[in-house]
């Protein structure tokens, strides 16, 4: 009698384990309620909150050795062209690029400039702008609202510097997320 | 001619003298690269006989008022400690340490050393470097 009562328990144990192994197995997935979360459900409506990233190797490598590699969905496809042109006067610095490579990044900024990104703050960019193709982002009349609170003393410390310096303060910068919540301005 | 002669055999000499003076080991790349400087450094000066990592550190320190700026300009302006991280001057950009025993990745591709040299020599000094100076400013990153 005490054989088979143990053995129905081994086989009630075995039975509730291979029944509640689906739900141990996935319950990881269900509490990803984080930004992945966000930008997902984002897509879904047609557009993304957040910048795509700027992946491409070779702006990485010319742009980037020098100042954030700004997402080209910051930016009309005006402005970029303007800027494309004048290279060798870069806020009076000469970044000129040989041609090959000009050409390439040319191809890579206006095929993700603010007309052809998806993100919402390309649209709010574009809505502030009116029609105007600023040189600088910081010139974009909603960059200056966004920026409003932050004065200059704090943009002249040495860890920050320059309206340039985007991953100063924000921490996801590079991964196209200027949320408020991942601030962290630095001493 | 024998005074020729100690020329051109200080002037062979001189790939073997190079790597005594460098502490982290001459990358392939930067070793040819240096050999073109030689070349060019004789085109430049006959009487040019060995780079000096003393001139290359005075170089990489000294100051040049620029024309339009009116404000002084060296390497160290946004390279700061060789050894360590520097600091873009204008953007604020975090630039990684310019000295190879810090950063394996500098002096690797040809390309990138004449970008950098063109693009930053015209910053400091308003000019191209000579292969003197190059020559000079390579050995020293090497030694440091």
């Amino acid at each position: 009698m005490k054989k088979s009562l143990s053995k129905t328990l081994l086989l009630a144990l075995s039975l509730s384990l291979i029944l509640l192994l689906p739900f141990i197995a996935f319950s990881d997935s269900d509490d990803d309620e984080g930004e992945d979360h966000e930008w997902h459900s984002n897509l879904r409506h047609g557009y993304s909150k957040h910048l795509s990233p700027a992946v491409d190797p070779l702006y990485q490598q010319e742009c980037g050795a020098c100042h954030f590699a700004y997402q080209a969905g910051l930016l009309p496809k005006a402005s970029w062209e303007k800027i494309m042109d004048g290279l060798d006067q870069h806020f009076e610095e000469d970044a000129s690029l040989s041609s090959e490579h000009a050409s390439a990044i040319q191809e890579y900024l206006y095929a993700n400039s603010a007309e052809n990104s998806s993100a919402r703050f390309s649209k709010r960019i574009l809505r502030s702008l009116e029609g105007a193709t600023p040189l600088r982002i910081s010139d974009i009349p909603f960059f200056k609202h966004e920026h409003r609170e932050v004065g200059t003393r704090v943009l002249a410390r040495k860890s920050i510097r320059s309206w340039a310096n985007c991953s100063a303060c924000h921490t996801t910068a590079k991964r196209g997320i200027y949320d408020e919540k991942y601030i962290q301005i630095p001493r | 001619m024998k005074h020729c002669l100690i020329l051109i055999a200080l002037f062979f000499l001189t790939p073997l003298v190079i790597p005594l003076f460098a502490k982290t080991k001459l990358t392939p790349v930067a070793m040819a690269y240096l050999n073109n400087l030689k070349v060019e450094a004789k085109k430049e000066d006959p009487s040019f006989q060995y780079f000096s990592v003393q001139k290359g550190q005075d170089l990489f320190q000294k100051e040049f008022m620029h024309s339009r700026k009116k404000k002084n300009r060296s390497c160290q302006t946004c390279h700061k400690k060789p050894t360590s991280t520097g600091r873009h001057e204008r953007t604020g950009k975090v630039i990684q340490p310019l000295a190879p025993s810090a950063n394996r990745k500098r002096f690797v591709k040809k390309s990138k050393i004449n970008k950098w040299f063109k693009r930053n020599c015209k910053w400091v000094l308003e000019r191209e470097c000579t292969a003197k100076e190059k020559g000079d400013f390579l050995i020293w990153a090497f030694s440091l």
